[in-house]
């Protein structure tokens, strides 16, 4: 049942919405010109209007979650603190909405990384633009946000399925918005088929869910809860093979969305073809929010059938889950090798970082209640990393396609007498890819394979740090061909403003991170 | 009465199964339409047989009416595909139908035919359908299913919006609408001037209305 008092704790979301409808609602009242200028004009004041908008949703959901200022009880009751106390009432904790929403911690840390990868997203955007329709492309975004903020949440099949079409709608649109491009186009129409396809196969998985469900129940007479995950947990704790059957159409609908191998082969094409910003957010807010649904999924709906990260037990998810992941790191890294093409090789390089997620997701069915607490943390700590560093990358990338007029290796060369600062930083961001310490991404990577080994999962994890060793090749290339061979074209490329927030926010964020882990471990193991 | 309702059963699934093969292997993309227009029906049928008379009448009112006729219009203001010419299945259709049969019959069909399907038994009479009525249908939007419901609206908000971004294009790109008549003589000409080698569809009339619009 819905209450008025729940409205505090959607707060973020009913904000998000309200920004894109205002990011659309402004710009029918800008000047619609046809010159150059006027366009140019129009497309900067959405533009603008995102990355401010973003930029005080992530504020209020950081205030509202308490973790970096929570108001003490002994406050003095005056205008301000009123307000920042009804805001953290509705903060992290209390039973689901209406049964379908939940708002604990995880959702809220989830919240956060997606909105800020959203806001980087954006930065991104504010000087790699649309030649038509900025309104409808910002709000697009935020759009996409939005879903991506019900995903994460979502504790129900039907808000589940409604959060990922919501995710996914505006990512198609958006990876084929330059239309004059073909490649573009190309990737709009190749991610729409694939997902639609992923989406009637994950439906189809939640539909003999929901009937196995049903069957548990006998004779009930209300049933309009049964889609809610726990209950169907619940159910079909003694059914057999319907509900095996139901996993495994889920975990492939969810793996679609998440590009682990074998359900990859939509990504590079997609990766590439897209508009490089949106790249970088295809590649990790929805892949974090994506992470996050198919953890709630696999735990709630199917806490009967998990297994053991050791494979003792034949059966469960965690066997479907070890063969995914150890395909993923394999042929993620091993497809990257022979990559020409910078944002395929990231595309590839994103798969195997999808590996090392998966291997987190394992480490939650250990048999030790620390070990899965750890596998939790683990995961979220390696999302935000990973979202943080591709979202450099990527942006970097962004900046060297449009100022170059391509993403090739060969467009690479010699970026460092072109521009030393942007190089350097598109360096930490790699670095930081490979896994090199003291960056972020060493870390995160350690961390994984740490709780991996300790969860039983001993011969995944050597595979994956033989698999983190041959990365080292393809990443090292991209910085040969930035610093060491000669540049065709000594033309100095420059460094916009937003581009370089962004660039400066992802490797700060990652440089910080990665020496400083407990500044953000402390805030995950809550969850 | 059990079994008049399964061979009812038995002929709207084979009916829908046979209109939805029809749908993807016809080659002229409007007799797909008209064949999924039947198919809708088909499943409006199940709903009838469901109990679930209000969804029935929705999904004739809505699949059958608004949105077939979004999908012919839609056939139709599209250039290329209203010809006979388009093929939907490709050569090694006969493979992909034995894989398929395959994993159907090894995984699918098994697990399905051996799971007991228990269906709760019928409430007594007078009482009402869980979900079926529309005054239920209703409670449940605005009660337990309040968030979905809303998050449909905005769902279908930016499928709309990205419809008009994919369809509306800016006044100095957008081709001028032909009619019938000028669409037939323009292929004409086409056929006339190239037998072999097929134009580009698109060029002449764009350029011909740029044209004019940088001569305004």
């Amino acid at each position: 049942m819905f209450q008025l008092t729940d409205i505090p704790r959607l707060l973020p979301e009913i904000l998000l919405l309200v920004l894109a409808l205002l990011v659309l609602g402004s710009d029918i009242l800008e000047r619609w010109g046809r010159t150059p200028a006027a366009q140019l004009e129009r497309v900067k004041s959405s533009a603008s209007l995102t990355a401010i908008g973003l930029g005080m949703v992530l504020f209020v959901a950081l205030l509202q979650s308490g973790y970096i200022y929570r108001l003490p009880e002994t406050a003095p009751v005056n205008f301000f603190t009123n307000i920042i106390r009804n805001l953290q009432s509705g903060g992290p904790g209390g039973e689901p909405i209406a049964g379908a929403f939940a708002t604990d911690h995880l959702t809220m840390i989830a919240r956060l990384l997606i909105i800020g990868a959203a806001l980087v997203t954006s930065l991104l955007c504010l000087d790699v633009r649309p030649s038509a329709h900025p309104g409808e492309f910002y709000a697009l975004i935020i759009f996409s946000t939005l879903g991506m903020c019900l995903m994460v949440g979502a504790n129900e099949f039907l808000l589940a399925y409604l959060a990922i079409e919501l995710t996914s709608i505006p990512l198609y649109l958006l990876a084929g918005y330059f239309r004059n491009d073909p490649r573009s186009a190309e990737a709009g129409l190749k991610y729409f088929l694939f997902g639609a396809i992923s989406s009637a196969i994950l439906l189809y998985g939640m539909s003999l869910a929901f009937g196995a469900a049903l069957n548990g129940v006998g004779s009930a007479t209300n049933f309009n809860d049964l889609t809610r995950f726990d209950r169907i947990g619940t159910f079909t704790a003694s059914s057999g093979g319907l509900i095996t059957l139901a996993m495994l159409f889920i975990v492939a609908g969810m793996g679609y969305k998440l590009a682990v191998v074998p359900f990859h082969s939509w990504s590079p094409d997609v990766y590439e073809g897209a508009p490089t910003p949106i790249t970088a957010f295809i590649s990790t807010a929805s892949k974090a929010a994506g992470f996050i649904l198919l953890f709630r999924l696999l735990t709630k709906t199917f806490p009967a059938m998990t297994g053991s990260p050791t494979l003792d037990t034949a059966g469960g998810w965690t066997a479907v889950l070890a063969v995914l992941a150890l395909l993923t790191v394999v042929i993620g890294n091993l497809a990257a090798l022979p990559q020409t093409n910078v944002k395929r090789l990231l595309a590839y390089s994103s798969i195997a970082h999808a590996g090392f997620v998966v291997l987190g997701l394992l480490a939650w069915a250990a048999a030790q209640p620390f070990d899965r607490e750890q596998g939790l943390t683990a995961l979220l700590y390696y999302l935000f990393i990973y979202s943080l560093t591709n979202l450099g990358a990527f942006g970097a990338l962004a900046l060297i396609g449009q100022q170059t007029g391509g993403d090739d290796l060969t467009h690479l060369r010699g970026l460092s007498r072109r521009n030393l600062p942007l190089a350097l930083l598109f360096t930490v961001c790699i670095l930081s890819l490979a896994g090199i310490p003291p960056l972020g991404g060493f870390f995160a990577k350690f961390y994984i394979f740490m709780v991996g080994w300790q969860s039983g999962a001993t011969w995944l994890v050597v595979i994956a740090v033989v698999m983190t060793i041959v990365s080292l090749y393809y990443y090292l290339r991209l910085l040969k061909a930035m610093f060491i061979e000669p540049a065709t074209d000594l033309t100095p490329v420059s460094l916009p403003r937003g581009i370089g927030a962004a660039l400066a926010i992802a490797v700060v964020g990652v440089l910080v991170l990665g020496i400083f882990p407990n500044l953000i471990l402390s805030v995950l193991e809550r969850v | 009465m059990e079994v008049v309702v399964q061979i009812t059963f038995g002929v709207i699934a084979v009916f829908i199964l046979v209109a939805a093969a029809m749908v993807v292997s016809v080659r002229n993309v409007i007799h797909a339409a008209l064949w999924l227009i039947a198919c809708f029906f088909g499943v409006g049928a199940l709903y009838m047989l469901l109990e679930a008379e209000f969804l029935a009448v929705v999904q004739v009112l809505i699949y059958v009416g608004a949105v077939s006729v979004l999908i012919l219009f839609a056939i139709m203001l599209t250039r290329q595909i209203t010809g006979e010419g388009v093929r939907q299945l490709t050569n090694r259709w006969p493979v992909v139908l034995a894989i398929a049969t395959l994993l159907f019959a090894t995984v699918l069909a098994p697990t399905l035919i051996n799971q007991q399907w228990n269906v709760p038994p019928a409430p007594p009479l007078g009482t009402p359908e869980p979900i079926a009525g529309p005054a239920e249908l209703g409670r449940g939007f605005v009660n337990e299913f309040l968030i979905q419901f809303q998050v449909v609206g905005v769902l279908l908000t930016v499928a709309l919006i990205g419809a008009i971004v994919i369809a509306y294009e800016e006044r100095a790109r957008r081709r001028k609408v032909l009619t019938l008549a000028e669409e037939l003589e323009l292929k004409r000409l086409r056929e006339q001037t190239s037998p072999t080698v097929p134009a580009p569809v698109e060029a002449e009339p764009v350029v011909q209305e740029s044209r004019s619009a940088s001569e305004r």
